[in-house]
């Protein structure tokens, strides 16, 4: 039997926010084919921290986020399949007055928009929530019902998720030019194409090539983010933390492994799918650490990775129609936190595409910001 | 964080090929500089490789001082690991495996050696590799054997010599002597239970493996990323074989086909302590 080609939507791009949006469209009636170069999860999607925090976002992020983590509390639900989730919280450290005062003013201003989420805390509060702490600490921003999950089981759950909702998802497909042909949207593989109605870009650190074939413009950058894990240690911290003034996201698994993070960046080569570790970004997540647990010194880091991201200037990503062409919609451009918003990302695009609206403010996050 | 000297030439590795390699460039008159990680082995020197670039910066740490070089030339001589054992057959005749690490962590092309049944860079006749910069000898090759080794060693000297643009005469023109052919009996990976151990680090399970082979994963590095096999303390080096073979016969395709696994510097675990003497270092 010949594989189909016309279908109701072309989506590209296999990660967590492809997959969620065939999951929801799917879901919705529409015949979906997913185009993965690669396999799920072999980018962002699969190797990021699993952070699922609504601390610190940038506001117009807030409400999705929020929202967001109602599925994640009952991502069973969504995905048959609990993705290693715990709500372990997810803590923000000060370690000066100045950082506490930054840390009030925030809090104010999420408390007049109506969201009491991030909770300020005090000096005496984070000893008890983190007993492990060396240097003193003035005081906190706590997200009790934040958490963590575990990427690799996450990305394989919306994988066969999508695939049970009947989405046609196509593995090794690279999809080399986008044509509009007869209104349809026509994705062009090697020795294959696809046609549409509608196409929607989920192609991570690779999404500003798409959108030049569609006629849109995106400054995104293709960054690498590195992690890095320890060998197993007595548990000794519960929750997700990470502080004001250092670059640090640190978590401790079940299995006793800490996994380290924060932002600092590796080598990243799109073109050959390639993210490497460099040694002084690893040596400084590791002399934070040790400032702040000095007693974790002689522990080894196992593994250091990275992961290709897609990096915007304003580091909110871009969600919503394309500025230029009809049937073509973006989501992408996560900046390094788009693993939390994976669940809900994919249901505004498919409420934007069914019902011509979404439920929650997608504005800030349109293409034409850039224009 | 120390600069060390730059030299021309930096051998890792003071195994056979290694030591040949560093006797013909003393002799030659090339600056060199040997690291090895082996503490007290004779040879070793305590030198813990964490990072080769392509463009011949090297990092690592002796006594617990982190120290950067830049080298023009690199022979990776990292030698062989002793084969894992996952199939009670017997061992004659092939107990070596490459130590792919390096050459993986560099990006490195590699082959299956279907005979042999281990993945090697691929290199020249003269050690030479994709990257200009990076030389290759001794069993890291997949070629086996003392004697290959020291010849192996030698030529890469040479090569190295010629690009550096050192006068080295004809020097000596040998064949290179024969390797030694391990033919280790076939693994019958179909054979294996599920309860078997495939990675002793992590845990994984050849059932594991078969259940991910069901899922549609490809290779390795999916195995790697969804299992964990490969990723614990010694970072696939004693079960990368063993994986690629089981994940091969559970999908009925030839070894060649799923892969090695993708390493990372530093490939050897490391201190908190001693990865923070790294903050300062300006690795591009
Ligand atoms: C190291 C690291 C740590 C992180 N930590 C966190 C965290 O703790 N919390 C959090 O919320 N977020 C985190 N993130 C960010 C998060 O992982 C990403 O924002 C998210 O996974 C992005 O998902 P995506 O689907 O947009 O991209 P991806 O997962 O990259 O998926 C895009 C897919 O598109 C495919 N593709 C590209 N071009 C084409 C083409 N032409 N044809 C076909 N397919 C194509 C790619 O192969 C890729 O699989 C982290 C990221 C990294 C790298």
């Amino acid at each position: 039997m010949a594989e189909r080609n016309l279908f109701d939507a072309v989506i590209i791009g296999g990660g967590l926010h492809g997959l969620s949006t065939a999951i929801h469209l799917s879901k919705a009636g529409l015949q979906v084919v997913v185009l993965e170069k690669d396999h799920p999860g072999r980018h962002a999607s699969g190797v990021n921290a699993g952070g699922v925090r609504r601390l610190g976002r940038d506001l117009a992020e807030v409400p999705l986020s929020v929202e967001a983590l109602k599925v994640w509390h009952e991502i069973e639900d969504f995905v048959g399949d609990d993705c290693g989730y715990t709500t372990c919280g997810q803590i923000q450290i000060a370690e000066s007055e100045a950082e506490h005062e930054q840390q009030r003013e925030r809090v104010a201003k999420l408390r007049a928009l109506g969201f009491d989420h991030e909770r300020l805390i005090d000096g005496d509060e984070v000893r008890r929530i983190v007993p492990a702490l060396s240097p003193p600490c003035v005081g906190a921003i706590w997200c009790a019902e934040d958490g963590a999950a575990n990427p690799y089981r996450t990305t394989q759950a919306f994988f066969r998720t999508a695939r049970a909702a009947g989405a046609d998802i196509r593995l090794g497909a690279e999809v080399h030019a986008i044509e509009r042909v007869a209104g349809h949207w026509r994705a062009q593989l090697k020795d294959d194409a696809l046609e549409a109605p509608i196409l929607i870009n989920c192609a991570g650190a690779w999404a500003d090539r798409m959108c030049r074939m569609i006629g849109d413009d995106a400054p995104l950058e293709a960054a690498a983010p590195m992690l890095m894990i320890t060998e197993p240690v007595e548990p000794f911290i519960t929750p997700v933390l990470g502080a004001v003034g250092r670059m640090l996201s640190f978590k401790q698994f079940e299995n006793g492994t800490v996994m380290i993070g924060g932002g600092q960046r590796g080598r990243a080569a799109r073109e050959v799918n390639l993210a490497g570790t460099r040694l002084r970004g690893m040596g400084n997540s590791a002399a934070t650490v040790t400032a702040l647990f000095p007693q974790l010194g002689a522990v080894k880091v196992m593994r250091c990775w990275a992961g290709i991201e897609a990096m915007m200037p304003d580091a909110i990503p871009v969600i919503g129609p394309s500025a230029v062409a009809e049937g073509a919609y973006h989501a992408f451009g996560f900046s390094g936190h788009g693993f939390q918003l994976s669940p809900i990302v994919g249901r505004l695009l498919c409420e934007l595409i069914t019902e011509g609206r979404s439920s929650l403010p997608i504005e800030a996050f349109s293409i034409t910001r850039f224009q | 964080m120390s600069q060390i000297k730059d030299a021309a030439l930096a051998i890792i590795g003071a195994g056979h090929a290694g030591r040949a390699a560093a006797d013909l460039a003393r002799e030659l008159a090339i600056e060199t500089v040997v690291l090895d990680q082996g503490h007290g082995n004779g040879s070793g020197n305590g030198a813990l490789v964490w990072l080769i670039h392509g463009d011949g910066t090297i990092c690592f740490s002796r006594d617990d001082t982190a120290h950067e070089l830049t080298a023009q030339c690199i022979i990776l001589a990292p030698g062989a690991l002793d084969r894992p054992r996952l199939d009670e057959a017997p061992v004659a005749g092939g107990a070596e495996v490459p130590d792919i690490q390096i050459t993986s962590a560099l990006g490195l092309e590699h082959g299956w050696d279907p005979i042999q049944r281990f993945w090697y860079p691929m290199c020249g006749e003269a050690g030479g590799t994709s990257l200009e910069r990076i030389f290759l000898a001794g069993a890291v090759t997949g070629r086996l054997g003392q004697a290959i080794a020291v010849w192996q060693g030698r030529r890469a000297v040479r090569a190295v010599a010629e690009k550096l643009g050192h006068d080295i005469g004809e020097g000596e023109q040998s064949e290179p002597p024969p390797a030694e052919l391990q033919t280790p009996p076939s693994l019958d990976a179909a054979r294996l239970n599920n309860e078997q151990i495939v990675c002793d680090c992590e845990g994984t399970t050849v059932g594991e493996i078969r259940r991910l082979a069901a899922l549609g994963c490809d290779d390795v590095n999916q195995a790697k990323a969804f299992a964990r096999p490969g990723a614990g303390e010694c970072q696939g080096r004693r079960c990368a074989v063993a994986v690629a073979e089981v994940l091969a016969a559970a999908r009925g395709v030839a070894v060649a086909e799923v892969g090695y696994f993708r390493q990372r510097w530093p490939t050897s675990p490391v201190s908190l302590d001693q990865l923070a003497l790294f903050q300062e270092l300006d690795d591009g």
